[in-house]
Order: C-alpha cells, then sequence, then structure tokens
C-alpha cells in the first residue's frame, strides 16, 4: 500500500471512529504520540526521494486536518467519563432557606426609596399618652373627628396608639426644622377581624418640615415613591380630604398598577388605588410642638403597609399575615 | 348624606348627569359612596358640617362650576297675636344652649305632605310621617338645622325650660324607648317633666299627631359636646344629633324657623304668631382671617392670583375686603371650619383644583444614614434567613386572662387593653415566646415540617408609675435546646458578641434546660427547652428571648482583619468514656489546660451511649487542631501533646481512652 494509500484509509477510518469514539481515545489514536499520524511520519523515511516532498504535504494537510476535526469533535462530544451517570431530574441539593415575612418585606422595600430621598427612619413607643395621640394632633377630645380613630386604652391617659402619627409629635419636639423622616410601626384599632379588618397593623408615616415646602414637593416626592414602588409610568392623584392634623389635607391615588389603569377589579374599574392620606402640617400642630408655622412649612404622609403588600400580592384576607402557616410565608 | 339632583335643582343648576356631579364632588373633596338613579350618597368628612344640607351642597356645586346659588325667599305674615302670649321660653343651662328660638303656630291641619316632598323625603331616606313632622325633617335636610314641633295642647304649663336632667328623670321618647336621663343630658321641659332630650330626640307624649291643632316650633343651637356624650351615653343617634355634635350656625336657627313656619302655613295651614320667642346669648362675631395671596404661593407651592381668591372666597360665601396684598376675609354662613389663613389656603386650592398644582422634586439634596437598629435588623434577619428560619408576625395581644406567663421580662400584672365600649377582652403580651409556640403548634397541626421561627417585635410591661415595651428577638424551634442555641450563637457570632450563657431555673422552661443569656455580663434573655405549661406542642419545642437594644448596642458590624495561619494544621480525634454527669465545658478547659499553646481548636464531634459503655456513662469524641504560626508540626510531638491531654483528662475528669 502506497503512503498515499495509506492517507485515504486513515482519513476513512478517522471518519468512522469518530461518530463512535469517546473523544480521548479518538486523540490519541490519531492526534496523539502513539497514534496514526505519527505513524504515518514514520513512514517518510521509505519514501524515495522525488515524491518525498509531495508526500510531506500530504501528511500535514492530513495532519492539520485531523487535529482541526478533534478540536471540533471536543466542542460537541461528551468526555469519557469514570463516574456513574447522574440522574440530574433528582432535585439539588442545598439548605432550604428561611422567609421574611410579606409585611416586612413591604416595609424595608418603602423604607428603602424614602432613604433613596434623604429621609431618616425614625421610631416611637406603641404605648403612647393622649396628648401625643390626639390633642397634640389637633384632635380634640369629644369632637367627631374623632369618630374615625377608635382607640384601645390601657388606662387614660395611656393608650396604644391608633396610628403612628404621634410619631410626627415627637420627632418635631426633638428635632430642629429641617426634618425629613419615615417612622414605620406598628398601630392598634379595636376593630373586629375580617378580610380587611384588624386590631393590629402597620402604618409608614412621612413627614418634611423646614423653610419654603410646599404642598408641591408632597407631590414630587408622593410621585417619585409611587413611581419607584410600582413602576416609571405610574401617575398620582391628589383629591381634597380632612384630617385634623394637616391642611390642606388629600387623599392619594394612584394609577392602578394591576391593571395599567385600565380598570379592574382591583381599581373598582376606576383606574385608581387609593393608597395615602397626606397633608400639609397643620400650623397648630407646628407651634403646639414649638416650631415656628410661619417661618416653616411642611408635609406629611402615611400608609397602611398591610394594603400595600396585599394589593402588591394580591393576598384577599388581612389575616392570613398574623397567622403565621408556613404554607403562607414560604411563598415569600 | 343622600341628595337627590331634582332637589337639588332647586338651589342651584348642577351638571346633566349624576355621574359629572359626582366626580366634580370628588374632586373637591366630597366623598361620593355611589350613584343610584339620581341620588348621590355623599360620605362627609368631620369639618363639613355644612354639606349636610341641599343648601350647603348646593354652593359647594355653584362655587365649584361659578354658577349662581339660589336661597329661598322668605316672608311671613304673621297674625297679630304676641307669641309671647301663648307660651314662654326660659333658659337655664346657658352654658349648653347658645340660642333657642320658638314659634308658635296654630290651627293647623295636619295629614298627608304633598306628594313632592314625600318623594324628596323618601330620596333622602326619611320616611314620611305627617305635613308637619316632614316640613321639620324637610327644613332640616334643606339647611342643615334641626328643628323639633311640640303639640302645644300636650305641653303641661306654658313655659319651655332648657335645663339638665334631675338624678331621677326619664322620657319616653319618640322611638318609643324609655331612656333615663342624668345631670349631664340638657332636656327641654315643660313645667312637670322633660319633653325632649336637647338635640337628639323628643318626648313621645307631646309629638305631633293627626289631633294636633296648635305646633311649637323649636330651632336652637347646642353645645355640640354635650349633644355628643348624651348620643353616645344612650347609644342614640339621629339626624338631628348628628348635625349639632358638628356644630349648626347662630344665623341659621332663625332662618330654618322662618323657613318651617312658612312651609307650615302653605302646607297645613294655620297662623302664626307675631314674633318669636329668642333667648340668645350676644350673636358671635364671625371669625376674620388675613389671607396673603403670598402665603398661599408658599404653602402650595402654586400662585394664585389674588382676584382669582377673591373670587374663590366670595363664591363660598365670605365676605372679602382688604388689599390684594392682605385680603381680610369674614367666614361664611355655616363654615363653622373656616377660621384662619390656612382653612381658607386649603379652600382656595379645593376650588381651585389639587391638579393645579405642580410636582417639584427641589426639596435638596440629604443624606439619610441607618441607623443602628435598622443594620443590626436587616443582619439578623439576614442570618437567620440563611439558616433556614422563618419570619412571623404574631399578636400583640394576650389573652384577657393568661394562665401560662413567661415572667421573664415582668413580675407585673399583665397590662390590660380596654376598647371603647369599655371591655377587656385581651391584654398586651409580657413576652414573645407563647405565641412563636402558637405558630409552631398550628404549623404542627397543619402537619408541615417544623423549622424555626423568629420575630423581632416588642412585649409590654409597667415601668415605674408609666409603661414601657420593650423590643425583643425571640426564636422557637422543634427539638432539644441546643438547636436553638445554635442559632442565637450563630446570629451573635455575625455580630462579634460572644454568646455568654448561665444555667438558671425558669418556671416556664424545663428544669435543667434552660440557661440565661448575658450580653457584657447583664442579663439580656434566656434560651431552654418550653415547659408544658408553655407549649402545646406534640414533639418538644425550645425557646429563646434577647433583648433585642442590647445586642445593638454590644454589636459591631465590622471588625478588623487578622491575618490567618497558612502552615498545614495536624488533626487528632480523641474518643473518651466520662460519667453523665461531665459537661463539654469541663472537658475543654481541661483540654486546653494541658495542651500546649499551639492547640488551636477542640471541637465536639458526637456523643455515644449504649453497647459498650455503661450505666452513668458516656463516650465522647472530639477533634482537636494543632498549628504553629511559624513552623510545620511533626507528628511525634503533636502525639506527646495528645497524650498529655489524656493524662490530664483521666486525672482530673476520671475519663477513660475508648
Amino acid at each position: 500500500m502506497s503512503l498515499g494509500e495509506k492517507i485515504n484509509e486513515v482519513r476513512a477510518h478517522f471518519e468512522k471512529d469518530a461518530a463512535t469514539l469517546p473523544i480521548e481515545q479518538l486523540k490519541n489514536r490519531y492526534v496523539g504520540r502513539d497514534g496514526a499520524l505519527r505513524e504515518l511520519f514514520g513512514l517518510l523515511k521509505a519514501v524515495p526521494p522525488a515524491e518525498k516532498g509531495a508526500a510531506g504535504q500530504a501528511l500535514n494537510a492530513l495532519k492539520g486536518e485531523l487535529e482541526r476535526r478533534v478540536e471540533e469533535l471536543a466542542k460537541t462530544k461528551v468526555r469519557a467519563s469514570s463516574a456513574a451517570a447522574v440522574d440530574l431530574s433528582l432535585p439539588g441539593r442545598a439548605p432550604e432557606l428561611g422567609r421574611r415575612h410579606p409585611i416586612y418585606k413591604t416595609w424595608d422595600e418603602i423604607g428603602r426609596v424614602f432613604m433613596k430621598l434623604g429621609f431618616d427612619v425614625v421610631t416611637g413607643p406603641e404605648i403612647e399618652t393622649e396628648e401625643n395621640n390626639f390633642e397634640a394632633l389637633n384632635i380634640p377630645l369629644d369632637h367627631p373627628a374623632r369618630d374615625g380613630f377608635d382607640t384601645f386604652y390601657i388606662e387614660p391617659p395611656y393608650l396604644v396608639r391608633s396610628h403612628t402619627s404621634p410619631v410626627q409629635i415627637r420627632t418635631m419636639r426633638q428635632r430642629r426644622p429641617p426634618i425629613r423622616v419615615i417612622a414605620p410601626g406598628k398601630v392598634f384599632r379595636p376593630d373586629k377581624p375580617d378580610a380587611g379588618h384588624s386590631p393590629m397593623f402597620h402604618q409608614i408615616e412621612g413627614l418634611i418640615v423646614g423653610p419654603g415646602i410646599t404642598f408641591a414637593h408632597l407631590k414630587g416626592v408622593l410621585d417619585l415613591f409611587a413611581k419607584s414602588m410600582w413602576g416609571e409610568t405610574t401617575t398620582i392623584r391628589f383629591r381634597p380630604s380632612f384630617f385634623p392634623f394637616t391642611e390642606p389635607s388629600a387623599e392619594v391615588d394612584v394609577s392602578c398598577f394591576i391593571c395599567g389603569a385600565k380598570g379592574c377589579p382591583v381599581c373598582k374599574g376606576s383606574g385608581w388605588v387609593e393608597i395615602l392620606g397626606s397633608g400639609m402640617v397643620h400650623p397648630k400642630v407646628l407651634s403646639g410642638c414649638g416650631i415656628d408655622a410661619e417661618a416653616n412649612t411642611g408635609f406629611a404622609f402615611g400608609m397602611g403597609v398591610e394594603r400595600i403588600t396585599m394589593l402588591k400580592y394580591g393576598i384577599p384576607d388581612i389575616r392570613r399575615f398574623y397567622e403565621n402557616h408556613f404554607a403562607f410565608l414560604r411563598q415569600f | 348624606m343622600k341628595v337627590p339632583m331634582s332637589w337639588l335643582k332647586e338651589y342651584v343648576d348642577p351638571p346633566a348627569l349624576p355621574q359629572d356631579l359626582a366626580k366634580l364632588l370628588v374632586m373637591a373633596g366630597v366623598g361620593v359612596e355611589s350613584v343610584e338613579g339620581d341620588v348621590l350618597d355623599l360620605e362627609i368628612t368631620a369639618n363639613r358640617a355644612d354639606l349636610l344640607s341641599m343648601l350647603g351642597v348646593a354652593r359647594e356645586t355653584g362655587v365649584n362650576l361659578r354658577r349662581p346659588v339660589k336661597v329661598p325667599d322668605l316672608t311671613l305674615a304673621e297674625s297679630a297675636q304676641d307669641v309671647a302670649q301663648a307660651i314662654s321660653v326660659v333658659v337655664e343651662a346657658k352654658e349648653l344652649c347658645p340660642r333657642y328660638t320658638a314659634r308658635v303656630v296654630t290651627g293647623v291641619k295636619v295629614g298627608p305632605s304633598p306628594t313632592w316632598m314625600v318623594q324628596r323625603l323618601d330620596a333622602a331616606g326619611i320616611r314620611s310621617v305627617n305635613n308637619v313632622v316632614d316640613i321639620t325633617n324637610y327644613v332640616l335636610l334643606e339647611s342643615g338645622q334641626p328643628l323639633h314641633a311640640f303639640d302645644a295642647s300636650r305641653l303641661r304649663g306654658r313655659t319651655l325650660v332648657v335645663r339638665r336632667a334631675g338624678p331621677e328623670e326619664k322620657i319616653l321618647a319618640i322611638d318609643g324607648k324609655e331612656y333615663r336621663l342624668t345631670k349631664d343630658t340638657l332636656v327641654i321641659a315643660d313645667d312637670e317633666r322633660p319633653v325632649a332630650i336637647a338635640g337628639v330626640m323628643g318626648g313621645k307624649d307631646s309629638e305631633i299627631t293627626n289631633a294636633t291643632v296648635d305646633v311649637v316650633i323649636e330651632s336652637a343651637q347646642f353645645d355640640p359636646v354635650s349633644v355628643r356624650r348624651t348620643g353616645r351615653r344612650l347609644a342614640l343617634s339621629s339626624d338631628s344629633s348628628y348635625r349639632f355634635e358638628r356644630g349648626v350656625d347662630f344665623d341659621t336657627v332663625d332662618w330654618a324657623s322662618r323657613r318651617a313656619v312658612s312651609l307650615i302655613l302653605q302646607w297645613a295651614g294655620g297662623t302664626v304668631w307675631r314674633g318669636v320667642l329668642d333667648v340668645s346669648a350676644p350673636r358671635p362675631a364671625r371669625p376674620v382671617a388675613k389671607v396673603r395671596p403670598a402665603r398661599i404661593a408658599q404653602v402650595l407651592g402654586l400662585s394664585v392670583p389674588a382676584p382669582r381668591v377673591r373670587e374663590i372666597l366670595v363664591g363660598l360665601g365670605a365676605q372679602v375686603a382688604g388689599s390684594d396684598a392682605e385680603l381680610e376675609v369674614t367666614a361664611p354662613v355655616g363654615r363653622r371650619d373656616l377660621k384662619i389663613e390656612v382653612d381658607y389656603i386649603e379652600e382656595v386650592a379645593r376650588i381651585e383644583g389639587y391638579d393645579k398644582i405642580p410636582c417639584d422634586t427641589g426639596f435638596g439634596l440629604r443624606v439619610a444614614v441607618d441607623t443602628a437598629e435598622d443594620l443590626v435588623r436587616e443582619s439578623v434577619r439576614a442570618t437567620l434567613s440563611g439558616l433556614g428560619a422563618y419570619e412571623c408576625l404574631t399578636w400583640s395581644f394576650a389573652e384577657a386572662a393568661t394562665p401560662n406567663r413567661v415572667s421573664y421580662w415582668t413580675d407585673g400584672p399583665p397590662l390590660p387593653l380596654r376598647d371603647p365600649q369599655g371591655a377587656v377582652d385581651r391584654t398586651l403580651r409580657e413576652s414573645l415566646a407563647p405565641r412563636l409556640l402558637e405558630v409552631l403548634q398550628t404549623n404542627e397541626s397543619y402537619r408541615e415540617a417544623l423549622r424555626p421561627v423568629y420575630e423581632i417585635a416588642h412585649l409590654y410591661r409597667r415601668e415605674g408609675k408609666g409603661y414601657g415595651e420593650k423590643n425583643v428577638m425571640a426564636i422557637a424551634a422543634p427539638g432539644d435546646p441546643l438547636g436553638v442555641k445554635g442559632l442565637v450563637q450563630t446570629v451573635l457570632d455575625t455580630l462579634s458578641i460572644p454568646l455568654d450563657l448561665q444555667p438558671a431555673t425558669l418556671g416556664f422552661l424545663e428544669h435543667g434546660s434552660a440557661a440565661e443569656i448575658r450580653i457584657g455580663g447583664a442579663p439580656a434573655g434566656y434560651l431552654g427547652q418550653a415547659g408544658p405549661a408553655l407549649s402545646g406542642l406534640r414533639v418538644p419545642a425550645s425557646v429563646a428571648e434577647i433583648d433585642f437594644d442590647a445586642i445593638v448596642r454590644a454589636a459591631k458590624l465590622t471588625h478588623p482583619y487578622k491575618d490567618f495561619n497558612r502552615q498545614p494544621p495536624v488533626d487528632r480525634d480523641l474518643a473518651v468514656v466520662l460519667a453523665d454527669a461531665v459537661t463539654w465545658k469541663q472537658v475543654e478547659t481541661a483540654v486546653r489546660t494541658a495542651a500546649p499553646p499551639w492547640l488551636e481548636a477542640v471541637r465536639f464531634l458526637n456523643e455515644y451511649k449504649g453497647k459498650g459503655i455503661e450505666p452513668g456513662q458516656k463516650s465522647w469524641a472530639f477533634s482537636m487542631v494543632f498549628r504553629e504560626a511559624d513552623r510545620t508540626l511533626t507528628g511525634p510531638e503533636v502525639d506527646a501533646s495528645v497524650q498529655t491531654i489524656l493524662k490530664a483528662l483521666e486525672r482530673d475528669l476520671k475519663a477513660r481512652l475508648r
């Protein structure tokens, strides 16, 4: 057999073996140290000098070809392994993670947005006085404005706060303007638990006080908040309302983030979801805290953490939050 | 407050469709509960007593649409007889009744009301009774001023007295129920007995019946707080009391009285006696506020030109004088909520429209700094999440009677919570542990695989003469306390806080499986296995509670780096048999005392009891790591150390190599 014939034979065998052999074996058999190429190059010595040049070229061409093919095949062929095959449809091994409670997840999420806007996080006690919970907030005793604020008392004047607004009072009595804080916390109302009510829930209150603060800034802050929470296309709407401790007061709606304001059961077809109460801090509240209400203005806002969490995840019943079923917690 | 559009049209030209009126009112701050047919059900906030009337809603509609409001014309054709000859009025409790008026109409014919009136009242949610009663209700809804009509012939004597009730007095009210009165109840009385609970409800036996011929029309102003307290005490609320609580206007008192009389003359006939019995405190001056358009811009961030401000305020019924720089605004009739400048700023914003105010983000840059508490809480939660614990949120309440008290944080009695009815159904919790164990129990009953749970929240207690609360981290987990200890240890370790446990006896924990946790040498909590009184679980469970503020104070969120040893370690394991009473702490101390300084670590591996080990004894295996900083240790020198260690264990702890 001439060297040319041998070259053709090796090429033919290579293609056959390429289909069946693992890549390591294929490599050894053809391009390895004791492979077929080496053997062919060994035969070159016996080739008559006149044909040596052409034979050498043909061999080199074969070498280049086989090496390229081996490299190609290495990318596609499965490497031979001494280990037994693993059924990768079996579950992976990892310690099971713990979970965070969805209320605290929302609390954190809202907190992060406001921290980016320069709001410090402050807290206050849950056991409060009538003074901080009502009087200092311009909610006089025996006034119909208290109707919305039914409250658990320990014994007068001690109660558990019915909103986070007392933290506004504490903050304004401790800090001087400019003030920029949020106050998250637990609040209590003597409501019978049902799908929408709970005797304990959570609020986040915000407050800015300083010279030159306007209602337009209130709108600016809450617009940024809404866009940060629910996406850049979110818009907000302010409706006049009444809170004894702010004037002007507003209810704030955000464009429905469930349906994109097209109308759905969550927004009751209106395209708007009520999410916040807000307003300019009442001058009586400012001056009651020793702040010059002519030189300073400010705004406050408050929202329910449960409500926002229910909307976010589509949770239909507020009581789920306090049952702590693992089947519930595992989802967050 | 139900407002039929057809009725509203009497006073103002509203939008054609009820939905459009609803939209307009909502954006002006008047809540609309529902729109059914041509009737809007309005939700009136506590500050807007004026909107508890058709005329008030008409004014609000008018100012928003810049349309005029028509108030009914009143001219009374009075008879020559002086009302003072018919009856007299004495106000004894002047502090609770700033104004009391009475008019007398004789010779009326009580009967059905005209159909249009019945329909309007029905649409507004009031059932027709008879023409005279209907007219008082009609005027109440029209003007917001409650009225009451007495059958003059059924009054005993000729004097109406406004006074506090006597201690034993009672009244049978129009609703057919008898009410006991107190000295805090303001009543209208005749010579013998109360005939009305002032501002709340009239008496049954002086009400207008079909036999009534002579009528006394009462129109008055009562103290809002007094009416509110009386209504609450008697659990009695009426359309009248609702309005008195929110305040009626001094001037509307007489207008409403004349309006009612003119309607009675028109629809029930009769003759009105000349004049009015009017016992009044001096007419209060209407509040005047200085309103600066420049201040409006300062508060709103929106400039509203002075002429437009004037237009809005006049449209609201205010009298406006003063200069463009400083308007002098006299409050409109009925708007008791308008007193100071900011009250008018809100009105301007409302009527101009909140949507005209821009969004301004130029409130200045400022860096917010995380509190240590927030950073530590975040670290703790991340650690516990990584360790597989579920964060819980449980009630801050405990049962009113708590049989199984966790008396670690307080010795005082539980703090009761009183609801507005005065009932005490719950207390504030004095520990987080019971609720967390309850979480495990709930999930056990749902056949969940139990896992550690935790919560960071407050507990409550008496502190000195007042009350205080404590922020606490609680962990509960199934099994013996070493599981909970491991979690606590890891949490503290990430915060560079050493775990310091001191054996303790706590009544709510299993005896011999409880320890106090100390931070910086001071007691800061406990851990241990829950006793049967505390845990209703079928499996053993353990709990820990730690003062979270103590953790925050002691926590180091960063610490200096220590270079590590690059020499290869030499490991040796030992298994020794020991008496049951010997503790790991004793073993570790003995090992460390006997070992050379290059003993790097001692780690407990496991315990074995059973075949080959006598009762009362245990076999403990542990491993030791030896490493010197600057050279490689040789096998023989490590083995020699191990022998020394073993000898020490044999000598000090009666250990035996296994």
